[in-house]
């Protein structure tokens, strides 16, 4: 018992790495073939990322867990200045401010707004000592500590990222054990939020379009005006997914991609491009993959001896489990287009390494078991 | 074995329940994988390549049309028209100016398209609709009659051959500076051209676009743009010089790019492009040089046809229908600046040729073909034993049957009159007793059951029956039928109605021996791919059991009309090589609603007709000349069919070198 213990290395670790690498030698072989299609090399640019990326997961694996819980309030308030400034200075793309430029790098400060939102709300429940009455009023600066990121990030306007957020708020508070009826409360809030973002813009008007295109797209709702546009990306990301059928069309072989049917389909689509060269099996492969990431990056927070180790893990595995839901979900037609990347396999460099920070912090739990 | 440490034995329910909802999770993801890629993959798949797939059609070039020698009388021709984006042409005085200097554009031209420019360019969307600014550049043709012109080094200038105006390559300059003009291009389609203009229209015909209700009907043989032939050859054969379409097949990028479909993977690699098959070329029996005689000698008439066949195999060497159309003009340009449009027929000027129905097709329209039609009395009578050559009947003028005076056009009368006579002298009378004798529906057997007059003949090309009047039809028709009819029917009068081409292919009939021809006017057809020829061949419909002492007494009187002092068409004749023929006068008196006096007057004149064969001692060619109410056969009839005869004997002279002596004897001997 005590031997295995202390061995730094459980199999949970070892899982978790192999997962990593191997969903990462994955996704550089896509984007490579991506990359064929369109006869552009990020994937050169990708290998970069992944090992800058790696360097960080390892660093963060590495520190004492204590660093990040004392300088907890220090990344969430660098997080939460970096989401004004973008507002401010960000540059604008498509209509929305999401990135710093610096030089040839663009910087997404909201990625990195993801674990540091997981940070503070551990260190908060740590703090806690009363884990058995958590009532709606003491829940309620853990609820600010999730709603100020993700309404600014809700401001550039990014609902993917900024739903990711909410999402793994709820996670770690679920984690940590909300009452139902709080849980339940709090449910009905954001049911009544919707609505009411609704009508008063807070969605933006793409965002409604794109909704009404899923509904009309799923049979639920009436076609649209202008369905022929916002309809395009979608629509061709379900042909390429269905084109691939069981075994794929094999390697550079995929006709939608090749015929840039698919736009961001190195990005936010990469999942559209994947499936029609891999098919259903490689698409299952994948998520088994993803499946075994998950699974062991929690097995890895349940271990962990101390209660912040133990929150921060699960938010970070939250991070990537709801990463993965919604960007798959998007592009099969199970929820509206929401802007959002697939973990490790979409191009870019600061959703690679706040993934990898992700998993670094869940490595850090295993390996130290939480020692604070 | 989780965790070591009391304190946080409650997060294994919460991991439970996350690892439920991750399970939970993943299942729905992969069964929507299951469900997009293995139960609808198929469906996404085809999806995807209908809405990717371009498939352009290939317009088949239409087959040409050719005269007996190969002189083109109809053919495709591309023609170019200038077009721009306005949203493309960057400046537009800059390039409008361009073009007027290049000569392309006339000054009014270019100020007219700079202002469409003008406007257009500050609408959203029309900028970027293709305007069609000048059509039918026709390249190095003539754009009076797209005549191939030629290029004279000297002045760098086209000139016409036929007009004799020069021109600038417009199509070619315009290539030539495309580079310095963006925004402006040429396109380039098909128009069918008709070299010989008027000449040949109603036997060859014309084309025009589907209709839309066409389009449908055709189950997507048609499209849109498509032309289909209207008229004559360019109708009946319209199959054989349509071709086959091709189709373009290749897949479009999002780009809007090109990507040929052997670049992809299955099931696109599978889609081929076809070429298009050309159509067959079609080669007439008509003889452009026997066809331009025919028609100057109509020229001077109001209305009329001509129609030429070969006596032996029933060829159609000349269909004359006059006034004429000239199918090109609605797609061919207008005349250039230099082009002297020259009509190949001309008209008196006082009359408009558009009066008398330029579009119709005379020579296969049904008239009364009077006096013609003796001839097939004549032998109906001899066959059936009631005449003999020298069967004499007294002519004083008229003949009283049933208290009706039925008149002989000579009022004076022949006096006494046999057989041959009859015929030469178109006796009326005589012919009036043989009706009377033979009876309307013997009469009918004759005329319509062996020599064909009031069926159709079975020519490519859509015609008129005609009509041979009976006892049965007049009891249904007209609810009454008296005996005299069989007096009118029997000097084609009355309600007695045959085409131009069937008179003369009954008279072919009684010159060559008794066969009875289905009369064509398609020789060859081409095929360009295989380049096969498919022959025509003479087809003999009925032969004619006519004993040959029948046919020669008929034969005598016919060549006694021509070339005889008394005969009916005796100032026509051609004593160097004698042709010989039947006159015959119509009555056909007529109404038109709206008609001017001057009209009138016109549609009170019978028609005349003649209808013969030549040479007389061999024959070879049978001409049917009409003239629609242009008054006596012999005088305004038979010298249009001797300026066809004339034409004929000219182009064939070594043929009948034998014949030109002894023609004196030939006459001695009819007129004994």
């Amino acid at each position: 018992m005590i031997g295995r213990d202390t061995h730094p290395f459980s199999r949970a670790v070892w899982t978790t790495s192999v997962a990593l690498v191997v969903i990462v030698i994955l996704g550089l072989v896509n984007l490579s073939n991506a990359a064929s299609y369109t006869g552009e090399s990020f994937h050169q640019t990708q290998v970069i990322w992944v090992v800058l990326g790696l360097l960080i997961a390892a660093a963060v694996a590495a520190i004492d867990m204590r660093f990040f819980e004392q300088l907890s309030p220090v990344f969430y308030g660098g997080a939460v200045l970096l989401l004004i400034l973008v507002l401010l200075f960000g540059r604008e793309i498509n209509f929305s401010r999401r990135w710093f430029s610096l030089g040839d790098i663009s910087i997404q400060p909201s990625e990195f707004a993801k674990p540091a939102v997981v940070l503070m709300l551990a260190r908060f429940f740590h703090g806690e000592r009363n884990p058995e009455s958590y009532t709606l009023r003491m829940l309620l600066p853990a609820l600010g500590y999730v709603a100020v990121p993700a309404a600014l990030i809700m401001m550039q306007p990014d609902l993917g990222t900024s739903l990711v957020v909410i999402a793994v708020g709820f996670s770690v508070m679920f984690f940590e054990g909300i009452r139902l009826r709080s849980f339940l409360a709090l449910l009905g809030i954001i049911l009544l939020l919707v609505p009411l973002a609704w009508e008063l813009d807070v969605i933006q008007p793409y965002q409604k379009e794109r909704v009404r295109t899923w509904l009309s797209m799923s049979g639920a709702g009436p076609e649209t005006r202008n369905d022929a546009d916002t309809r395009m990306q979608p629509e061709q990301a379900l042909w390429a997914v269905g084109s691939g059928g069981a075994l794929g069309r094999g390697g550079q072989q995929a006709v939608q991609s090749r015929l840039r049917y698919l736009p961001e389909m190195h990005n936010d689509y990469i999942l559209a491009s994947f499936a029609e060269e891999r098919g259903f099996v490689g698409c299952v492969a994948l998520l088994g993959v993803y499946l075994a990431l998950i699974y062991s990056m929690l097995v890895l927070a349940i271990r962990a001896r101390e209660r912040f180790a133990v929150l921060v893990s699960v938010g970070a595995t939250a991070i990537v489990f709801w990463q993965v839901v919604f960007n798959m979900g998007m592009v099969l037609g199970i929820f509206p287009v929401v802007g959002l990347t697939l973990p490790f396999l979409s191009y870019g460099g600061s959703s690679m390494i706040s993934g990898m920070i992700a998993v670094g912090l869940t490595l850090n739990a295993g390996i130290h078991r939480g020692q604070v | 074995m989780i965790g070591g440490h009391d304190g946080f034995i409650e997060y294994r329910t919460h991991f439970r329940w996350a690892v439920l909802l991750v399970l939970l999770a993943f299942s729905v993801l992969a069964l929507r994988l299951f469900q997009v890629q293995i139960v609808d993959g198929k469906k996404y798949e085809t999806l995807a390549m209908v809405s990717h797939v371009v498939r352009n059609r290939i317009q088949p070039a239409r087959g040409s049309i050719l005269d007996r020698e190969g002189s083109v009388l109809a053919t495709d021709v591309e023609v170019s028209d200038l077009a721009l984006v306005p949203h493309y042409v960057r400046e537009p005085a800059v390039e409008i100016a361009r073009l007027k200097d290049l000569g392309v554009l006339t000054g009014d031209e270019a100020a007219k398209v700079l202002e469409t420019i003008t406007q257009a360019k500050t609408d959203k969307k029309k900028r970027f609709h293709r305007l069609t600014v000048k059509k039918n550049l026709v390249g190095s043709r003539c754009p009076d009659d797209l005549t191939a012109m030629n290029f004279d080094p000297a002045t760098s200038r086209l000139v016409c051959p036929k007009c004799g105006g020069t021109q600038l390559d417009q199509r070619a300059v315009v290539q030539s500076h495309l580079h310095e003009l963006p925004g402006i291009s040429l396109q380039s389609r098909m128009v069918r051209w008709y070299p010989a203009r008027g000449l040949t229209s109603h036997a060859v015909g014309f084309v025009n676009e589907v209709s839309a209700s066409e389009v449908e009907r055709s189950e997507r043989r048609l499209r849109a743009g498509d032309v289909v032939g209207r008229s004559g050859i360019e109708r009946a054969l319209d199959d054989s010089l349509r071709g086959v379409p091709g189709e373009d097949v290749f897949v479009r990028s999002a780009g809007g790019r090109r990507v040929e479909t052997h670049d992809l993977p299955d099931p696109f690699r599978d889609l081929v492009s076809t070429p298009p098959i050309a159509g067959k070329d079609v080669t007439l029996t008509i003889d452009v040089n026997l066809q331009q005689a025919a028609a100057t000698a109509l020229a001077r008439y109001r209305s009329g046809a001509v129609v030429a066949l070969d006596a032996d195999t029933g060829e159609v060497l000349a269909m004359v229908s006059h006034p004429t159309f000239e199918a090109g003009r609605r797609i061919v340009p207008g005349a250039g600046a230099n082009a002297k449009p020259v009509p190949p027929v001309t008209t008196p000027p006082s009359l408009d040729p558009k009066n008398y129905a330029p579009m119709m097709n005379k020579a296969v329209e049904a008239y009364p073909p009077g006096s013609t039609f003796k001839i097939l009395t004549t032998i109906a009578a001899l066959m059936e034993g009631l005449a003999a050559e020298d069967l004499e009947m007294n002519c004083p003028g008229f003949y009283m049957f049933r208290g009706h005076k039925f008149r002989c056009f000579k009022h004076y009368g022949h006096g006494d009159i046999a057989l041959v006579d009859a015929i030469s002298k178109s006796c009326d009378v005589y012919f009036y007793i043989l009706g009377e004798q033979l009876g309307i529906d013997t009469l009918a057997h004759w005329a319509r059951d062996v020599f064909g007059v009031g069926e159709p003949t079975g020519i490519e090309i859509s015609e008129r029956a005609g009509l041979i009047p009976t006892e049965r039809w007049y009891l249904r028709r007209r609810h009454q039928y008296q005996p005299g009819f069989a007096l009118n029917t029997s000097v084609g009068q009355g309600d007695v109605r045959a085409t131009p081409l069937a008179m003369a292919r009954a008279y072919a009939a009684v010159v060559n021996g008794g066969r009875l021809m289905r009369p064509h006017l398609v020789r060859n057809i081409h095929d360009p791919v295989t380049g096969a020829d498919t022959s025509v061949a003479p087809e003999v419909q009925r032969q004619i059991e006519v004993p040959e002492e029948f046919l020669d007494l008929v034969k005598r009187g016919m060549f006694g009309a021509v070339n005889t002092e008394d005969g009916t068409a005796s100032s026509t004749a051609l004593p160097e090589l004698p042709f010989a023929g039947k006159t015959g006068t119509a009555q056909a008196r007529e109404r038109r609603p709206g008609a001017g006096p001057e009209m009138s007057a016109w549609l009170q004149q019978d028609h005349a007709w003649f209808v013969g064969y030549g040479p007389a001692k061999r024959p070879r060619l049978v001409v049917a000349a009409f003239v629609e109410h242009g008054g006596f056969g012999g005088a305004e009839a038979a010298p249009v069919a001797r300026k066809v005869f004339e034409a004929y004997y000219a182009a064939h002279a070594d043929e009948f070198s034998d014949l030109w002596q002894g023609f004196e004897e030939d006459v001695l001997e009819v007129v004994r």
